[in-house]
Formats: C-alpha cells, structure tokens, sequence
C-alpha cells in the first residue's frame, strides 16, 4: 500500500526484535526491570509496545493502597497453603511457589525507588530492607500510600529499558505463528491508536501481558456507570484472546472473580473488615454470617472446603448470595459502628487520622467509590454502606486463576513432567511467555506478584532468545493479509457508510459497541451473570454456545468510523473470544468448584473425585472449534 | 482548548487525565446514572503528594492530603546499588538478578529433593 494514508490505508512499519514485551502494565514493566539486567553487554534487541502510556496503565494505573502479596516472616509454603484455600484446591503450586519467593525483593525494589510503605510505630525511618515491619492489613497485606505506585514503577521500568526501547499506543491485536513451526510465534501485528499506522514485530520469543478482561459480562451499571468497571475497562482480555488464537492452551478459563465491594462504586471492603473491625448485616440487620455459615460445613455440597479457615472467598460471597437470593437484602456494611467502637479509646487527633486512612483507601484505588458517597451524602463515621457482589471479571493475578497454562520453574521438587518444559512461564506455544493476569491456575499475585511474574518470565526469555540465536522468524501469514485482517472494520465503514442516513444503523455492518452489548446479553442472561444469580446449567450453555458462535461470525463485520472505534472493534473481538473460553470451560467441568462465583444448577456441588483437575483447553483458529481436556492435579506442599 | 472526554461510558474515572492535566482544566462529574448531582472529588497533585478535596451533595467538605512518593519524580535510578546479572545463573529459576529470594523452608515440600 501507499500514500496518502489513512482510515483503511495505514502505513506499515515493519521491525525486527529479539524480545517483545506486550503490555505496559505491573507485569510488563517487572519484565523490564529484569531484562536490562540478563540482556546487558548482549546484543538482544528488545521492545515494549503497550496501548497506553506505561506510566498510568494498567491494573494500577489509579494506584493502590495496599500491596497484597508480601511474604515478609511467612514462608512461600504458607503463601501456596493460602492461595490453594481461596482458589479451592486447584493451583499450579509451583508457580504460586515461584512467585512467593521472589516477590519480597520486588516490593523491597518498589520502596527503594520511592513507594512510601506504612511502617509500624516506631520503626517509621526504616525500609523494609533495613528490618522495618510493615502495617498489615491481613497476613499478606501491607499498606502503602499508593497513588504514584505505577508512575513510580513505570518510571524504574523506563530507565531499565530505555525510552528507545518503549512504544507507546500501539494496540497490538494479533499473534502470527510460524511459518515451519505452527507451534512456534514468530510475529505480533498491531496498530497505532494515534496515526494511520500498522506495526509488525518479528521476534525470536515474546512477553504476552495486558491483562484480564473486564466488561464481558453486562455489568451493574449499563449507563455511564458501565465504564466504571471493577477491574479496569481496558482490560478487554487481549491476553487470552491472542494466546487461544495463537494455539496455546488455556487453563482454568472457567474461574471468574466476582469480588464483593461497596455497590456502584466498587471501593474495597477488606480494609473495613481488617483495620476498622465493620460488620456485615442482611437487611434485617442479622450477621448472616454467624446465623448461617454452618450451612458450609454442608459436606455433599462444599466438600472439605467448607469446613476450611479461613474461609475462601467464593464461599464468602455465597454465604452472601444465599441473603439476596432469598430476599434478605440489602447487604449494608456498618461503618459507622466500627469508626464509634475504634474511637472510644482514642484521642480526635487519632478519630481524624483514622478517617483519613479509610478514604485514602479509596482515593488510592478506586475514586468513584468516593463520588459515590459524596453524592449519597454518605459519610462512612455516620451512616452504614451497602455491599454487593459485582459482575464477574475474568483473571489470573487477582482472587481468580483463569488463564495461560505454562511451564513452571525446575528446581522444585515433586514437579510432575508435565509443568515444565524448560523455559519458565513459557506456554505451550514455542517462544510464547506469559506473566501476571496471563498465567492461569496461580491467583493472588497481585500487583507485586504480576511484577514478580514478569521478571521471571523475561530472565526466561534473555535465555530462550541466547539459546535461539540463529533462528530467524518467517510469518505463516503474508504482511498484506495482516495488514487486511487489522483494517477490515475501517474498509467495511469506508465501503457500506453511505447506505443509510443513520451512521449507527446500517445493514451491512455492526458497530463496536453493539457487539459488546451484545455480548455482555448473552453472557449475563446464560453464562451466570448477576441476572440468573450467577447461575447456569448444561441447557443454557447450549444456547450460548449458538449465540457465541453467531456473535463471532458477525464480529467479522464489525465497523470502524476512526481508530477509537477500531480499538474498540479489537477489544470486542478479543472479549468474544474470552465469552466462548469461558462458556467452553465451565460447560466442560460438571459440578460446582466456585460456588459464590457462579453455580452449574445441574451439578451444584463439588465433586473432587471427578473433578479435583486442571481443565485446559485449546482453540482451533481454523476450524473455531475448542477443544478441552482434564490434567491431572498434584499437591506439592504439605498441608 | 476545552477538555473532552469522547466515550464518558467507557471512562474508568481512574482521573489519571485529571491529575496529569498541567492546567488543572479538567473535573469530573460523577456517572449520571447511578450518582445523584452536586457532589466532586477533586485532587491537587504536589511534587510529593496529592490533596483532594470532597465536595457532598449537602455541601459538606472534606479535605485530605497523602504522601505519594519519597523520592523526586524523575531521580529513580532503577539499578541503583544492585548486582549485575551473572549470565552463568540464566538457567538456575530459584534467582534473580538481584539474589533477593526469601527463605524457604524446603522441609513444606512433600517430595524432598533427591539431593
């Protein structure tokens, strides 16, 4: 193609690296940290590319206000103990293994470079390094101020790298395999956000993190509201869209995370639980908690899983759901009972630092919470709050395991063959790595996790690429047909616009948006979204199942008026792909492994002697057929 | 030149734009179809810290200010009094370049190493 350039006509900028990091979040920028060290006095030629801008992208791009992975005086076994628990029996021990015993140097690296962690009374001039204890806010959590967490570690992720190295809004959409290896990547193809510009990467091995996938489910809040997800919008679940397309195997796709949070606004519950000591009441005012949660205990139902402390998080929820289910709602946090009973023995000065912590725990992380309540007029020292358990989110480095199946570490003992394949966080595709919400069957990385996770992978990776220096890429898929597939919505626009008088309404195509609307139906209404109360059966999938596949031959005739609305043409292509990994997998598990998180009405109930596995899956570009299969489970820490 | 927000349903309110606007040209109105009018949250960002003002409904304020960071924005020096990497250890996944890896207690595995 040629000049002049523009919307369906973009220039093509072709590169050659070694390493391509995709994504620009806490896992991406880990990767980075640790690549300018393993590929220093190496020749490797190495690139970031992430949609946004690294200093505010990201899970963390409002900030945090705690860092929820930190071993500190635990052992890594008890941080795998914790994590089995509250994913219910089911992790890849040796990569949440792995992740525990590297992340404390991470989040010692985050306060080096300036992120201000809380520091028990006395102990306040000390870093962590030094010996200084941090404030919990649970046995894994320590508090921070944390509204530059990201600029402060974007900005160590920069210098490693080299702003040279870093490129800016480019989105890119699409893996390209090899073309003597099906089973081997060898390119990336993106777009710019900002200019008519395609780019090719060719590359020996890449880094695969831009998160989780948000807003595939109808949300809460279908106005203005809907952006205002709880894990970000951005979050369009690129990462397994484009390892499904590219030939990796999937795991634990159908794990979902439906975190309970002061309704609409999505701000955190767990401090108020942890640091102020609040109360959860039903309607009536009853602790629904102490009345019922005997009914976990309920051995057919919950297995051994009931009776485990603490109680998992999906066991929680349920305890929840069974309230508002039977119309024993509204769930109401009382706040205001908590901040009385604190302040007895406390002096004003003490009452108004208190207050202070609890709204910096929004402001850190999760603003619109405030702007909740000061348009309810709610101030949490005067009056109760209401909970609600949110959509559900789709992840791997939060309270969820959906994800990338790879290879774990080798110096673990007791590591099945089957978990490793010589290159750490490598996936089933040759030269294909992932890292935080990307790898699956080992939640609760968090941000410092995430970060962890990709320096591990990209020491991975310094190696694969040292170890194929002579491989050159040849892409399966000529530049022309990629440069097709990228610009096919802007074409369809260009060509069927003038049709109709409505831009919005046309025959011959179908906006970005109703796609997603779309989706958001079907899932919501058969995939156990809020709507059914999260719940589904084998019945209801089928029909999903039919619908998925039409929403997926129709998202081919997707439009895009500008490169706004062509981001938003990938997005939901990306998030159709992720609705049908997540439709496949929990049709394929018969029983309920999450209840809380959704509920398969046809099997409620855990069944570990069928079902205590790993499910992976694989989707076949050509055919659009998935194909799922179990793996067998393994326990490598004591209990 | 007047700040826009081009899809307002599909804004996070993360207010990254908010904070980083050099003219302080951009306030947000909450999401209309859920958050009665009237109320504001609205932050100051220091070289070191941010202040935010809450505005309620009823007129009430609140007024909050936090540290963000101990260090001048731009001084981090990511390497700063940490080893280089030893090439030689690419292959050993127990470390990093950093040789940070926490006590472990290898007595929690239910296999013990052969070795």
């Amino acid at each position: 193609m040629s000049g002049p350039f523009g919307l369906g006509n973009p220039q093509v900028v072709e590169e050659q690296v070694d390493i391509l990091i995709i994504g620009g979040g806490m896992a991406a920028c880990g990767a980075a940290f640790e690549i300018g060290r393993w590929a220093a006095g190496t020749d490797l030629r190495i690139k970031l590319v992430d949609k946004a801008a690294i200093s505010r992208s990201g899970a963390v791009a409002m900030g945090l206000s705690s860092i929820n992975t930190y071993m500190g005086e635990n052992d890594p076994a008890d941080y795998v103990r914790y994590v089995r628990n509250d994913l219910m029996g089911i992790v890849r021990e040796d990569l949440v293994y792995d992740v525990g015993r590297h992340v404390d140097d991470s989040v010692h690296n985050f306060e080096d470079w300036g992120l201000p962690i809380w520091k028990q009374p006395g102990d306040e001039r000390k870093s962590l390094r030094e010996g200084g204890k941090p404030v919990r806010s649970g046995r894994w959590q320590i508090m921070i101020n944390g509204e530059s967490y990201k600029w402060i570690v974007a900005e160590a992720a920069r210098k490693a790298l080299g702003e040279q190295r870093i490129q800016e809004r480019v989105f890119v959409v699409r893996l390209v395999t090899d073309r003597n290896d099906p089973k081997r990547v060898a390119a990336a193809i993106g777009f710019s956000v900002r200019e008519h510009k395609v780019y090719i990467y060719r590359f020996k091995c890449c880094l695969l993190a831009c998160g989780g996938a948000a807003n595939v489910f109808r949300p809460r809040s279908v106005g203005e509201g809907a952006g205002r997800a709880w894990y970000p919008v951005w979050n369009a679940g690129s990462t397994y869209a484009m390892a499904a397309e590219c030939g990796a195997e999937l795991t634990m796709m159908e794990n979902r995370f439906v975190p309970a949070r002061f309704k609409d606004g999505y701000g955190p519950i767990g401090a108020w639980f942890l640091l102020f000591k609040a109360n959860l009441a039903n309607g009536a005012g009853e602790d629904f908690n102490a009345l019922r949660a005997h009914e976990l205990k309920d051995f057919k139902r919950f297995g051994k899983y009931g009776q485990n402390l603490p109680t998992s998080t999906c066991l929680r929820n349920h305890l929840m759901l069974t309230e508002l289910r039977e119309g024993r709602g509204p769930i109401m946090m009382d706040t205001a009972s908590a901040m009385a009973r604190l302040a007895e023995n406390m002096t004003a000065e003490q009452v108004k630092h208190l207050e202070a912590e609890a709204w910096e725990d929004f402001l850190d992380m999760t603003i619109a919470q405030c702007g909740v309540w000061a348009g309810e007029n709610i101030e949490p020292d005067k009056m109760p709050s209401e909970v609600m358990p949110t959509e559900p989110y789709l992840l791997g480095s939060h309270a969820g395991c959906a994800g990338i199946w790879v290879s774990g570490p080798s110096d673990l003992p007791g590591v099945p063959n089957e978990w490793n394949w010589g290159y750490n966080r490598m996936t089933t595709v040759t030269g294909l790595f992932a890292a935080g919400d990307g790898v699956g069957a080992s939640g609760h990385k968090f941000s410092s996790g995430s970060f962890t996770e990709g320096r591990i992978a990209a020491k991975s990776m310094v190696r694969f690429a040292l170890d194929n220096r002579g491989w050159r890429p040849e892409m399966s898929q000529t530049r022309d047909e990629l440069v097709e597939q990228i610009s096919r919505p802007a074409k369809t626009f260009l060509e069927h616009s003038g049709y109709t008088t409505a831009i919005d309404v046309n025959p011959h195509y179908i906006t970005p948006r109703m796609v997603q609307l779309r989706l958001q139906k079907i899932m919501d209404e058969y995939v156990a979204g809020v709507s059914t109360w999260y719940q589904t059966n084998a019945w209801m999938l089928e029909i999903a199942e039919r619908k998925l596949a039409m929403l997926h031959e129709d998202s081919l005739k997707m439009c895009a008026r500008d490169l706004h609305e062509l981001l938003r043409a990938w997005e939901s292509y990306h998030r159709i792909i992720v609705a049908q990994a997540h439709m496949q997998h929990i049709q394929f598990r018969q029983e309920t492994r999450y209840p809380g998180y959704y509920y398969r009405t046809d099997y409620n109930y855990i069944d570990d002697d069928h079902w205590k596995c790993f499910v992976n899956s694989r989707y076949d570009c050509a055919t659009g057929r998935w194909e799922l299969k179990k793996l067998p489970h393994k326990h490598l820490i004591k209990d | 030149m007047m700040a826009y927000n081009q899809e307002p349903d599909q804004c996070w309110e993360c207010y990254s734009c908010v904070k980083l606007c050099p003219h302080d040209a951009i306030e947000v109105r909450h999401y209309a179809d859920v958050v009665p009018l009237g109320a504001q949250v609205h932050p100051r960002r220091a070289a070191q810290s941010i202040s935010w003002t809450i505005r309620f409904r009823n007129g009430n304020l609140k007024h909050f200010e936090f540290p963000t960071r101990s260090t001048v924005e731009g001084s981090v020096d990511p390497y700063a009094g940490k080893p280089a990497a030893d090439r030689s250890e690419l292959g050993r996944d127990e470390l990093l370049f950093t040789h940070g890896t926490h006590a472990a207690d290898r007595s929690q595995f239910l296999e013990l190493a052969a070795a």
